[in-house]
């Protein structure tokens, strides 16, 4: 039997950086499963006595991460360069997102830079159409070069 | 759980993969599995010379023959005891993205940061395409201050000074 293309993993996806581009955490949360998975990749934060990593839950590490972004930077928005699928729910989009900064991000003080940065994430859509994994990979020394940060840590 | 096709080792890779994505998803997987290897001439077999490469975090973008040859030359001779370890693969008919660990233990020079011996583990994602049985692009995603963290290097304009 030919599996069914899972068309709306995809719209799914797609519904997600729409939210994301007119700041709508509460509306990127919904389209999460509640158990859903986040791992943003490029976050870690190493203390004395251990490394605090972007790895949690979409509705919990997800949401603080997002809400700081948009905090920090009030036109932050994203374009969507490419889409591909699979039938088992499995989506790959290259993003670019970009924003102004206008409070600290981080460790990084606001000097009022712009960024832009690639990213790419990859989401898993379960059956109900409910996003049950995000993990998202970018370049945070690009990031902090942009924004006038030239300090690793 | 995702239901992406997770890979702890890729023996049985082929065997695995649907038949409509097997090309730029074996070749992807090979390229890994090559790279894994420090095998720079095989790696090289599977990738057009006009390929279009972008190592962005290190801010290495061009053609393979001009620029991704070297870096992937250079990665195999700076790490000797490299490790690519693909955690997952979403594909389609045209292109492959690979999830995946790159480990290993600095050896040598690197991208211009001195040689201290340290061990790297960035995680990573690649996005290949392929047409006709070739590696026509590779586009790679990894946070470069990770990187920069594990082999010492304190700031971002000054690569090569490491604590």
């Amino acid at each position: 039997m030919t599996a069914m293309p899972r068309v709306n993993a995809a719209e799914v996806v797609n519904s997600f950086f729409d939210a994301y581009r007119t700041h709508d955490v509460e509306r990127m949360v919904d389209l999460c499963d509640e158990m859903a998975r986040f791992r943003s990749f490029p976050f870690e934060v190493w203390r004395k006595q251990r490394v605090i990593r972007g790895d949690g839950k979409a509705n919990t590490v997800g949401k603080i991460l997002w809400s700081g972004l948009i905090e920090s930077f009030p036109d932050l928005t994203n374009r969507v360069t490419k889409i591909i699928s699979d039938n088992d729910g499995n989506v790959a989009a290259e993003v670019v997102i970009s924003g102004t900064q206008a409070k600290p991000w981080s460790s990084v003080g606001s000097q009022g830079r712009s960024f832009q940065s690639p990213h790419l994430f990859v989401f898993h859509v379960n059956d109900e159409d409910k996003i049950d994994s995000i993990s998202s990979y970018s370049d945070n020394a690009s990031v902090r070069a942009q924004l006038g940060c030239l300090d690793v840590d | 759980m995702s239901k992406r096709a997770q890979f702890a080792s890729l023996a049985h890779v082929t065997a695995a993969l649907p038949d409509e994505h097997q090309d730029v998803q074996a070749l992807a997987l090979e390229l890994c599995e090559r790279l894994s290897a420090r095998d720079f001439e095989g790696a090289n077999a599977l990738i057009l010379a006009e390929a279009a490469v972008d190592f962005g975090p290190a801010g290495i973008c061009g053609s393979f023959s001009e620029e991704g040859a070297k870096f992937f030359r250079d990665l195999i001779a700076a790490f000797p005891d490299l490790r690519l370890t693909v955690h997952s693969v979403v594909a389609d008919s045209e292109t492959a993205v690979i999830e995946m660990t790159v480990k290993g233990t600095q050896g040598a020079d690197f991208l211009g940061i001195h040689n201290q011996g340290k061990h790297i583990d960035v995680d990573q994602a690649w996005v290949v395409t392929a047409s006709h049985g070739r590696i026509t692009g590779i586009r790679a995603y990894w946070c470069q201050t990770q990187l920069y963290r594990r082999l010492g290097v304190k700031r971002l304009d000054q690569i090569s000074i490491t604590g």
